[in-house]
């Protein structure tokens, strides 16, 4: 493999002779190994809820606490409102100078579009069509892996941690890396559907998200009591009642906070989606901010209508956490 | 009606070999023993959760050894109440049955229950409506594991009386393993000392 790296076909070019960079790759690659193993480890230690501090009293007599939270709120929450009120900011060039100005301009821009950039209402559609593909490949996908890991362990604990080990290697590379490989994949099975095959960015999507979904649902179904799957098969119940009427509706808080996390990972990937969709027309919205942000600065409306695509992500995303923060106090349970 | 013939089971240590008896129609049986014994083991080999070391297990003449639980048609009440925090008193009877909610409350002497939510029972409440729930399935045996262990004497007392009523107007045969020697023998037809095996 290093003999032949970055070569393009032409002798000497971009070669490396020695298997130094081999080496390295196998000595990262097991450190990366040994990584995900430790941490498989202990999070199997870990299925016991901790009772880590009384909430009210966090609430009412932790004084102290808002010496950490509100720099805390604040590293998060400025750089946001920023985001915000940068779309509403836009640069008046003078002879001389330049000021700013309070405009809508930016967001007229980026809710027409040009010949360069599409609006944003197509791609705010394409995001929410990768990420509901994403969400319903990669739901049910992460919990059958992860309810495959739950029964190995009961029967096998070592091909349950290699197998756990192996669904997480997408969660320890960078988007960027996932992207390449699906488009190499993509590639050598059908060239054309690199170009034509429109659902491709979800396929990227559906590969980093997947870790994810299994890393919510395991320790749910670790923690549910076995006597509630053993009474239900005494009761007559098979296996896909069982799944509809007690295990989902037991693991809700969970699910529900696996499908929010699918959804806004997917729509705020960029990594993956810039490689794999550069070369077509599948702008998602964190595509859109990027090249709307490559326009030339001499543009007064580069930043701003940048600004309002992200806006929008932002708003669709803090409403998902939102909704998913309300329902999780309410139940009281589903982890992450 | 059931007929358990040279059960084995063992893990690690042996749990009991050989064991045979058979259960009549309304027959009940209990099976006592010391702690670590196998009588649960036992119990949970019958209905289908354990699989037997060697041994057969017929139910009207029929070899149900190696069916999966769900479909042996052997309820089993466990010895905490296992009822389904999501669901009300009548969504845990559902699953057994989709009708007949009342009667069968009415049976285990919770007469409009069926709204409650059941984190608001009792433990004698919460083991009635299992009770209800497992014969709502119309089982062809009833295994019960120790049920009455967590309530006090009183309630026991008047527990064993009236499941042991419900089970012979059922004519449905039962087993019930419990370590208490007493209960075992106010409950039972039959005692089986699982120990002495």
């Amino acid at each position: 493999m290093a003999e032949v790296s970055s070569s393009a076909g032409i002798q000497g070019y971009m070669e490396f002779s020695s298997d130094i960079v081999l080496g390295a790759s196998l000595i990262q690659f097991l450190i990366l190994l040994t990584s995900l193993w430790l941490m498989s480890i202990l999070q199997r230690r870990r299925k016991v809820k901790w009772q880590q501090s009384n909430e009210i009293f966090v609430q009412t007599n932790n004084t102290n606490g808002w010496f950490v939270l509100v720099p805390a709120i604040c590293f998060v929450i400025l750089p946001l409102v920023s985001i915000i009120l940068g779309s509403f900011r836009v640069r008046e060039v003078r002879s001389n100078s330049s000021t700013f100005i309070w405009s809508t301009a930016g967001w007229s821009d980026a809710i027409e579009g040009s010949y360069s950039f599409p609006p944003l209402s197509e791609a705010l559609l394409n995001s929410l069509i990768y990420s509901f593909t994403t969400l319903a490949v990669a739901l049910p996908l992460g919990y059958i892996l992860a309810s495959t890991i739950h029964n190995l362990e009961l029967k096998k604990s070592s091909l349950s941690q290699i197998l756990e080990i192996y669904t997480m290697l997408p969660f320890a590379l960078s988007a960027a890396m996932i992207g390449l490989g699906v488009m190499l994949g993509i590639i050598k099975l059908n060239p054309s559907a690199a170009y034509d095959f429109p659902l491709l960015p979800a396929l990227a999507h559906i590969i980093i998200t997947v870790p994810f979904v299994i890393r919510i649902i395991l320790p749910a179904l670790r923690s549910l009591d076995v006597s509630y799957e053993e009474n239900a098969r005494v009761l007559g119940l098979n296996y896909f009642q069982r799944l509809i009427k007690v295990k989902l509706p037991l693991m809700k808080g969970s699910i529900l906070v696996a499908t929010v996390f699918t959804l806004a990972m997917s729509l705020g990937e960029f990594g993956a989606s810039f490689i794999v969709a550069r070369n077509s027309d599948w702008v998602t919205l964190p595509l859109l901010i990027d090249s709307l942000r490559g326009k030339p600065m001499k543009d007064p409306l580069t930043v701003p209508s940048s600004n309002a695509v992200a806006t929008v992500l932002m708003i669709i995303t803090v409403i998902l956490f939102l909704g998913v923060e309300k329902f999780r106090s309410r139940m009281n349970r589903g982890m992450f | 009606m059931l007929s358990c013939q040279k059960l084995s089971k063992s893990f690690g240590k042996k749990l009991f070999s050989d064991l045979n008896f058979n259960l009549d129609e309304g027959e009940i049986l209990a099976v006592v023993g010391p702690s670590g014994c196998g009588k649960t083991t036992l119990l949970r080999c019958i209905c289908g959760l354990e699989v037997l070391d060697s041994g057969k297990i017929l139910l009207n003449e029929r070899d149900i050894t190696q069916l999966p639980a769900e479909e042996r048609g052997i309820g089993l009440i466990f010895q905490k109440p296992v009822l389904y925090p999501h669901l009300s008193v009548s969504g845990n009877l559902s699953l057994a049955s989709l009708g007949g909610h009342s009667n069968a409350l009415a049976e285990v002497g919770l007469p409009g229950f069926e709204n409650r939510e059941v984190d608001t029972l009792s433990g004698g409440e919460g083991q009635r409506v299992s009770l209800a729930r497992a014969l709502l399935a119309n089982p062809r045996v009833l295994l019960l594991d120790e049920p009455f262990s967590a309530l006090d004497s009183d309630l026991s007392i008047r527990l064993v009386d009236d499941v042991r009523a419900i089970i012979k107007d059922r004519k449905c045969p039962a087993v019930l393993v419990t370590h208490n020697l007493e209960e075992a023998k106010r409950f039972s037809d039959r005692i089986l000392d699982i120990s002495k095996v």
